[in-house]
C-alpha cells in the first residue's frame, strides 16, 4: 500500500512513482503569496494505492469561506476513507453511487462543523478580521473537489473500472490509448462546492462511472493553479511540468496547485 | 478594458474615498427603524461597514491577503489625508481612521478632486496591471468655489489595462428623488436617463462612471437588483442607500 498526503506548509515538486499497475506524477505548491506568508495552502491532494486499485482526491479550499484549507485536507480525507470502502458493484451503479456520495456529504457536515468549531484562531490579529472570521465561521468552511477510484480489472488489456465524482471548479483531463477523450459529464463550475455547514451547495455532484469508461488509460486532475496546461494536448514530461509550475506561481493571479497524473 | 481583472496581493484595487465634511455633514438623516443620526455618522459608519467587507473579501485562510489599498480624502475649505498615506487593507485593519473626522464649514469639491487626481497621476504607472482604481465621493450639498466637472472628467479619462478610472458619487439629499426608494436591495440604480429632482444631482450624473457589469454581478450576488445600465451614482436619502454606495465601492472582482 501506498498513501501521499500533501503537506499544506510545503512545496512537492513534480513527482513520479510506479506503484503496480499504475504510474503516476503528482505535485503540490502553495501561491506565491502564501509561501511568503509561510502560511497553509488552500488545496490538498491525497491518493492511496491498494491491491491493484487507486483512490484519491484534490480539493481546492474557498479562501473566502472559513480557512477553506481546513475544508480542503478534511474532506479529502474522508473521501479518501470513504472511496475505499465502497465495493465494486455499488461503484458500478451511477444513480445509485451518485446518491449514496451526497447522502455521506450531507452526513460529513457534523463532523465538518465539529472540526471547525474546534479550529482556533492565531492570537493576534486585528479584531475587525477576527470578527470577520468569527462571521466566517458561522457559515462554515467551503471546498470543491474532485476524487475518483481506479480498479484495475484486466491486466493484459488494461482495462480499468473508473469512478469519478466532482462539485467545483478542478480540472478532469481523459486520454484513452493515444488521444484525449472528451468529458462532457464533469465539467468545471465555479459556483458549485461543499461546504462543513450546508454539504453540497450550487447544484448537484457530477459522477461518472460504468462500462462506458473502459477507453480511458489515463486521468489527470489538477486545481485551477495549474490552469496553464489547460490547453495542452499532451502532458509534458515531469521535468517541463516542473518548469510550468514555477512559471504559473509567477502569475500575479497565482493561485494554490495541485496536480495528479494517473496513467496504467 | 472590462473591469475583470482580479485583485490580488501582488495586483491590489485602489479606492480612493473622498468625504465631504462641510457642516451640513451634521444635519440629520434617515437611519432606519423611524431612527434619525448625522449624516456624517451614518457615512462614517457606512465607510467603516465597507472596510470589513474588503477585509471579508480579502482573507486567505486566517491571513489577510492584501487585495486592496485604500486613501481617504476628508474635505471641506481644504483636503485632510485622512490616512497618511495610501494603506493596504491589512494596514486599514489594524487603524481606527475614522474615530476624530470633525466636520468643518465649506464644500470645495474641486480642490479635494485636484487632490486626488495628483494622487492617481502618481500612482498610476504602478497600478498598469491592476484593477482600475476608484474614487468614491460622499458629498451632500453643492460645491463651493471652482467647479469640479473638468478636473473629474480629466480623471474619468485616465486608464489602466482594466479600464478607465472609476468615479462613484453618493449625494446624501433629501430632495434629488420626487418618490423615495422603499427597498434598497429592489431598487435598479440611477439611470443616464432618470431624470433627477436636484440639478447638482444632475450634474453628479455626468460625472459618474456607468456601473462595470463585473461590479453589478458582485451586487447582485450580494442580494442588490441593480440593472444594467446602472450609474455609478447613489442618491443617499437614507443610511441604507449610503451603505449600498460604499458596498458597491468595494466590489472589485477578487482573486
Amino acid at each position: 500500500m501506498y498513501t501521499f498526503y500533501s503537506d499544506q506548509k510545503k512545496e512537492t515538486p513534480v513527482s513520479s512513482l510506479y506503484r503496480d499497475p499504475f504510474s503516476i506524477r503528482y505535485g503540490y505548491a502553495r501561491a506565491n503569496e502564501t509561501q511568503e506568508a509561510d502560511d497553509f495552502g488552500q488545496d490538498f491532494l491525497a491518493f492511496e494505492v491498494k491491491d491493484r486499485s487507486l483512490v484519491f482526491a484534490v480539493c481546492d479550499g474557498v479562501s473566502l469561506s472559513f480557512c477553506g484549507d481546513l475544508a480542503a485536507r478534511f474532506l479529502s480525507e474522508e473521501l479518501l476513507q470513504w472511496l475505499g470502502s465502497q465495493t465494486a458493484e455499488e461503484l458500478k451503479d451511477e444513480s445509485f453511487i451518485k446518491e449514496k456520495l451526497t447522502e455521506h456529504l450531507g452526513e460529513l457536515t457534523a463532523k465538518g462543523t465539529d472540526a471547525i468549531r474546534r479550529h482556533r484562531l492565531p492570537g493576534s490579529m486585528p479584531p475587525i478580521l477576527r470578527e470577520v472570521l468569527e462571521e466566517k465561521r458561522t457559515k462554515g468552511s467551503e471546498t470543491m473537489f474532485l476524487c475518483g477510484r481506479i480498479d484495475m480489472t484486466d491486466h493484459i488489456t488494461r482495462e480499468a473500472r473508473v469512478f469519478l465524482a466532482s462539485s467545483g471548479d478542478l480540472r478532469l483531463r481523459l486520454w484513452g490509448e493515444a488521444e484525449e477523450i472528451s468529458n462532457p459529464d464533469i465539467t468545471p463550475d465555479t459556483k458549485k462546492r461543499w461546504s462543513t455547514k450546508d454539504g453540497i451547495i450550487g447544484g448537484e455532484i457530477q459522477v461518472v462511472t460504468g462500462s462506458m469508461q473502459h477507453n480511458i488509460r489515463r486521468v489527470a486532475v489538477y486545481s485551477d493553479g495549474f490552469s496553464a496546461i489547460d490547453g495542452l494536448k499532451k502532458l509534458p514530461a515531469t521535468n517541463q511540468l516542473q518548469i510550468l509550475v514555477k512559471k504559473s506561481l509567477q502569475s500575479p493571479l497565482s493561485d494554490d496547485l495541485s496536480f495528479l497524473d494517473i496513467a496504467w | 478594458m472590462d473591469y475583470r481583472l482580479q485583485a490580488t496581493q501582488q495586483t491590489p484595487a485602489y479606492i480612493m474615498y473622498l468625504l465631504d465634511i462641510s457642516a451640513s455633514m451634521n444635519q440629520l438623516v434617515d437611519a432606519g427603524n423611524g431612527q434619525e443620526k448625522r449624516r456624517i455618522d451614518v457615512v462614517t459608519s457606512a465607510l467603516n461597514s465597507a472596510i470589513r467587507q474588503m477585509v471579508f473579501r480579502s482573507t486567505k485562510g486566517s491571513r489577510l491577503s492584501p487585495r486592496y489599498k485604500v486613501s481617504i480624502l476628508a474635505y471641506s475649505d481644504n483636503v485632510f489625508d485622512v490616512l497618511g498615506g495610501i494603506k493596504s487593507i491589512d494596514e486599514l485593519a489594524r487603524m481606527k481612521p475614522l474615530d476624530n473626522v470633525q466636520t468643518q464649514r465649506l464644500t470645495n469639491t474641486a480642490k479635494a478632486f485636484s487632490a486626488a487626481e495628483k494622487i492617481l497621476l502618481q500612482e498610476l504607472d504602478k497600478m498598469k496591471d491592476c484593477p482600475a482604481p476608484l474614487i468614491c465621493h460622499m458629498t451632500d450639498g453643492a460645491y463651493t468655489g471652482e467647479d469640479p466637472e473638468p478636473i473629474v472628467q480629466r480623471i474619468m479619462n485616465l486608464s489602466v489595462s482594466d479600464g478607465k478610472v472609476l468615479v462613484e458619487n453618493i449625494f446624501i439629499s433629501d430632495e434629488i428623488l420626487s418618490r423615495p426608494i422603499e427597498n434598497s436591495k429592489k431598487w435598479p440604480g440611477i439611470m443616464y436617463e432618470t431624470v433627477l429632482d436636484e440639478d447638482y444631482g444632475n450634474k453628479l450624473k455626468r460625472l459618474s462612471s456607468p456601473l462595470p457589469e463585473s461590479y453589478r454581478e458582485m451586487m447582485i450576488e450580494t442580494g442588490y437588483k441593480i440593472e444594467p445600465g446602472a450609474l455609478m451614482m447613489l442618491p443617499g436619502t437614507n443610511a441604507d442607500l449610503v451603505s449600498l454606495g460604499f458596498q458597491m465601492s468595494a466590489a472589485t472582482p477578487v482573486r
